[in-house]
């Protein structure tokens, strides 16, 4: 048993301890945690309860951000580290159902620090796995997956292609949120009747659970019949839905693999569809993409680069620079906003759209924007007077109360007031989870923050956002003021966005002023703070004194600081 | 006006059907279909590729598969200019010899590469469009 074939690479995206393809081969879910409550290795039933969205592992109880549908597994993980014995806990699946997770706990295994396998198992008086769906009619996830592993296996003997469409609905959860669970119910029956009436004879449709759908494709030449099929698909899905009164527009993104080219059993098929998927969602909603073995090697890769940011705070790895904002008026910096940098110990600094939207994805953001507000509060406790610290705050940051007690905290360990902490926050954070985001910033400004409303006029509904929250201040994306010359539409619309915010008592912040005259137009037209390269490019915290002791000087109109 | 080239070559040692269909999804998910209908055959070790599309658009996708190293051997068969392109779909649709009805080989006498002192042009067009009967765009 010493030379044991090495699992090919698009079979087994996790090889950490070994017990993978065992885990792979069972049907019912199962994952596999570490000490720390982190999942460790999980296996497709396993993902696909839990809606992870892919195969980026380990995933801690605390990082579990945009990859999961619910909070029901960070619960269940946590749990079941807790434990010490073997025992039955209650579970939740991400589609709401109650289940039983059979904990069982293993010693250390081939030097890893494996703590448990959690086995989930239906609870009693659910229906039998493996049934059709109750709400569409379709397949259930059981039985499409043994579908489609009779037609792999046959394909392989007749030499014939089988493509897999795996289908994420895009928007479903707003949906599902804002007009009920009822309204959601039936969007997922009219979604599966149109699919229904897109598919031919030799094409078998399925339920995977949530808002994902599976298609099984299993006659015509691929990848034609696949992409027509993909594309009907999507152009059925784009057209409005009518229901109890609303109109609804989603969307779809489809991953497709085919069998034999990309993969020779279901279980790869699976898999290949699955980061096609992932890849489409990347690429835009209403997308269909292909899988290729270069998108396993992209997510080996941001595995890595996961790996060493998690590692990135303990480490010590994370720096902040300071950029300074003036007042228009009094010429005295009034806020100094804290940008986040990753010190990689071998490519130096990485700059954040490199790593910020990946720890978005894997959840890290959580850990890395605690740092980042301690780390500023501190900073900006010691500054001698006035101003005002201004910290972004990603949507995913944004999915959880236990937000409030980070800030709470960080002011209250630093001594900084509330009045001189700002929080920004972009439009797409707003539209990800309104009510739960609202109800956050309000507890957060009745305790004295005060919240900005970040790259404004980037959306397409910033205006609506305003009305929905009383905001401190709104920040004139760079795009409209980069460039900008008096007679420009740009200049117009920097104008209406100042003339906005004073009749809304809103203060303005012009970004992005690099020139004279795009100070002079952003002062013309009425907007109350400017901040770019102009004034200063972001500074390291040390510089930041006698940066901003120069800028007093340099302005009379400004007394120091 | 639409450029049709229509061409035969023969593949390179070890390419297989799987590199034509990664040919063809690498050219979807990078949305470098650029307008470019047609049909690819891969037949006994060769290949035949018909590509219509604006005339700038056909020659740069020429260009860029005759330095491709999975083949060699390239031969334009035609190169016209037409109204309507024959495929009805913005896809090259691809088929192998398992999927070719060897009848309809036989009525054109087919030959593995189609050489050219055998074949017209014409002849070439008339058997890789036979093949992807049903695909077609209704005339």
């Amino acid at each position: 048993m010493s030379a044991l074939p090495a699992p090919s690479s698009a079979a087994s995206p996790i090889a950490s301890t070994g017990l993978t393809p065992l885990l792979e081969s069972l049907p019912m879910p199962v994952g596999q945690i570490d000490a720390a409550g982190r999942l460790i290795d999980a296996n497709e039933p396993f993902r696909a309860l839990y809606g992870l969205r892919s195969a980026v592992l380990p995933i801690a109880s605390t990082a579990l951000g945009s990859q999961v549908a619910e909070d029901s597994l960070a619960d269940l993980l946590s749990r079941a580290a807790a434990g010490v014995h073997a025992e039955t806990i209650d579970g939740q699946t991400a589609d709401g159902r109650r289940i039983g997770v059979r904990r069982i706990p293993l010693p250390a295994f081939a030097g890893t620090e494996t703590a448990a396998l959690v086995h989930t198992i239906e609870a009693a008086g659910d229906r039998a796995p493996q049934a059709t769906d109750p709400l569409t009619g379709l397949a259930g996830r059981g039985q499409f997956l043994a579908t489609l592993d009779r037609h792999v296996a046959e394909a392989a003997e007749t030499f014939d292609e089988v493509a897999l469409l795996y289908l994420d609905l895009d928007r479903f959860k707003p949906v599902n949120d804002t007009l009920g669970h009822e309204v959601g119910d039936r969007l997922l029956r009219e979604v599966a009747r149109r699919l229904a009436s897109e598919i031919r004879p030799g094409d078998v449709l399925g339920r995977l659970g949530g808002d994902e759908f599976a298609l099984l494709q299993t006659d015509g030449a691929q990848p034609g019949a696949s992409r027509a099929l993909g594309r009907r698909i999507i152009d059925t899905l784009s057209k409005p839905f009518h229901l109890d009164g609303h109109t609804v527009s989603i969307g779809v993104s489809i991953g497709a693999a085919v069998a034999p080219f990309d993969a020779s059993t279901s279980g790869d098929l699976v898999r290949a569809a699955d980061l096609a998927m992932y890849s489409a969602k990347q690429a835009g909603r209403n997308t269909l993409r292909y899988f290729e073995p270069e998108l396993q090697q992209a997510m080996e890769a941001r595995r890595d680069t996961e790996a060493e940011l998690r590692d990135a705070v303990p480490s010590d790895q994370l720096r902040l620079r300071y950029q300074p904002a003036k007042d228009m008026l009094t010429g005295r910096v009034t806020c100094v906003e804290a940008l986040v940098r990753w010190e990689h110990p071998t490519l130096g600094f990485v700059p954040p759209d490199r790593f910020i939207p990946l720890a978005e994805d894997s959840g890290l953001i959580v850990p890395i924007g605690e740092w980042v507000l301690r780390r500023a509060c501190r900073d900006a406790a010691a500054w001698p007077d006035g101003a005002c610290v201004a910290v972004n705050v990603s949507a995913v940051q944004l999915r959880n109360r236990s937000f409030v007690q980070t800030v709470l905290d960080a002011l209250e360990e630093s001594g900084l007031p509330a009045r001189r902490l700002e929080l920004e926050i972009t439009e797409s954070a707003l539209m990800a989870d309104t009510e739960l985001t609202i109800a956050i910033l309000a507890e957060l400004r009745a305790a004295g923050v005060r919240i900005a409303m970040d790259d404004f006029g980037t959306g397409y509904s910033s205006i609506n956002y305003l009305r929905r929250f009383p905001f401190d201040k709104i920040k004139i994306d760079r795009s409209f003021v980069s460039g900008t010359t008096p007679d420009s539409e740009s200049a117009a619309l920097i104008r209406m966005i100042a003339a906005l915010g004073s009749s809304l008592c809103v203060q303005t912040t012009a970004e992005g002023v690099e020139t004279d005259s795009e100070m002079e137009i952003v002062r013309a037209a009425g907007c109350s703070q400017m901040q770019g390269y102009l004034l200063s490019q972001p500074v390291a915290a040390d510089e930041l004194a006698p940066l901003l002791q120069r800028l007093a000087d340099a302005d009379p109109a400004a007394s120091a600081y | 006006m639409l450029r049709r080239i229509l061409y035969t070559s023969r593949a390179a040692d070890g390419v297989s059907m799987k590199d034509a269909y990664d040919i063809i999804r690498v050219s979807h998910n990078r949305n470098a279909q650029a307008g470019i209908t047609g049909g690819l055959i891969f037949l006994d070790g060769h290949f035949v590729q018909l590509m219509e599309g604006l005339p700038v658009a056909v020659e740069q996708r020429y260009a860029r598969i005759s330095e491709d190293g999975r083949h060699h051997d390239l031969r334009v068969r035609q190169d016209l200019e037409v109204d309507a392109p024959a495929f009805a779909d913005d896809w090259m649709a691809l088929r192998d010899g398992s999927r070719i009805d060897p009848a309809l080989l036989a009525r054109y006498d087919y030959r593995p590469g189609l050489p050219e002192d055998e074949f017209a042009g014409e002849t070439v067009f008339d058997l890789l469009t036979s093949c992807f009967e049903g695909e077609l765009a209704v005339a």
